[in-house]
């Protein structure tokens, strides 16, 4: 297990390495074993993530992660300074931007969040240190422009087509996002 | 129940503590419309589960995370250092008004000038109709170094006592009116002395 770990990550490195080399050819993703999408720890992205499966975060992540129908987890050593808009998003590590999901915000104890979150769905466990804004409201407008035409874009999944996404206030950490880019679940480290 | 209520709780847990000035603010949240509450406490699983029955946005300071920071505002440079720390503390009001402010177990740790640059920072992000709820500890002359947090179950309000300090502090023990001098712009609306000891304010713009 440790070693098909090892070899998932340098998988990853590689990737990551070749991505920069060959931008548009397709390749897969570092995956977990049970095919989940991961950075691991050792990983740096600064750039726009968009994809169609899961994803677990273990390393650093900058910019903006789009998984607009699919869970991100940010683990116990993922340090994200990113706007996230995803299906259901699970916090354990460093967040620092706007969590924004169509479905639910997890937040463990162990998190140290900093930002903003819209759900219509969250929950927060007791010792977890969050510093921002929660809104739950389901009307409300966060919710309601990040994931407009949301079936479409389902509809249509694996086009990867660039799909605007709402401001959701002043000092964005990736408000910068999008300069460089990766493709599905295959992360780009600069 | 102990008498010197912000006293660390023994085991078997804590009591709710019924808290009637509380369930009058959140009873004003039954209509439809949209609702910001600002919590100056820490971010607790009770208090999220509570308003998100609501159309809500609820903002969390977490103050105590930042009360080992708090600059001296009688030093040198202290009113500007102050405002910079109030700065860090409150998040961006995005274009909308708060409606309710919750202050439970924390003015007793802030000296009274500290208490006025948060009221006036206070006073210029809520509605006209906005009402802020506070807790203190008022018969204990002493309470623990670090403030215990609470959260709403149901519309009562449990004490979780702050790991790490064992040591007490005097308690000011601020008066209804003297917290009210030191809050511009907000009016006592009611106050009331709950079984535990404490004091609960209700104030209005």
């Amino acid at each position: 297990m440790f070693n098909k770990r090892e070899q998932q990550e340098s998988e990853a490195v590689a990737g990551a390495s070749r991505s920069t080399e060959t931008a548009s050819a397709p390749r897969p993703a570092p995956r977990s074993s049970n095919g989940t999408a991961m950075i691991g720890p050792s990983i740096d992205v600064d750039g726009k993530l968009r994809g169609d499966e899961d994803l677990v975060i273990e390393g650093k992540v900058k910019g903006t992660v789009e998984l607009k129908n699919n869970s991100v987890t940010i683990g116990n050593q993922g340090d994200v300074a990113a706007d996230i808009y995803a299906h259901s998003i699970y916090v354990d590590g460093r967040m620092d931007g706007n969590l924004i999901a169509s479905e639910q915000v997890v937040i463990r104890k162990s998190a140290r969040v900093k930002g903003s979150i819209a759900a219509p769905r969250v929950s927060l466990e007791d010792g977890a240190q969050f510093n921002g804004s929660i809104d739950m409201d389901a009307k409300g407008e966060t919710l309601s422009k990040a994931f407009s035409g949301q079936k479409s874009a389902a509809s249509s999944a694996g086009a990867k087509s660039e799909s605007p996404h709402s401001d959701t206030g002043s000092g964005k950490p990736g408000s910068d996002a999008g300069k460089s880019g990766s493709e599905a679940g295959k992360p780009v480290s600069h | 129940m102990n008498g010197n209520a912000a006293a660390p709780l023994e085991a078997g847990g804590p009591d709710p503590i019924r808290a009637p000035l509380f369930s009058t603010a959140v009873e004003a949240f039954d209509d439809d419309r949209r609702h910001v509450v600002l919590d100056l406490g820490r971010a607790r699983a009770g208090t999220i589960a509570l308003f998100g029955r609501y159309r809500c946005r609820l903002d969390v300071a977490d103050l105590p995370a930042r009360l080992d920071a708090l600059p001296d505002p009688e030093a040198e440079g202290g009113p500007q250092a102050l405002e910079r720390w109030l700065d860090g503390l409150l998040p961006p009001a995005r274009g909308e008004q708060v409606d309710l402010v919750l202050c439970w177990n924390l003015l007793n740790y802030l000296p009274p000038a500290v208490i006025e640059a948060l009221g006036r920072r206070l006073t210029e992000r809520v509605s006209p109709q906005a009402r802020l709820h506070a807790l203190i500890e008022y018969q204990a002359t002493r309470m623990p170094a670090r403030p215990a947090s609470f959260a709403p179950t149901g519309l009562e309000l449990l004490a979780d006592p702050a790991s790490g300090d064992p040591n007490a502090i005097p308690a000011p023990r601020y008066s209804p009116k003297e917290l009210e001098k030191r809050l511009p712009g907000f009016g006592s609306e009611k106050t009331m002395l709950l079984g535990n000891g404490m004091q609960e304010f209700l104030y209005r713009r």
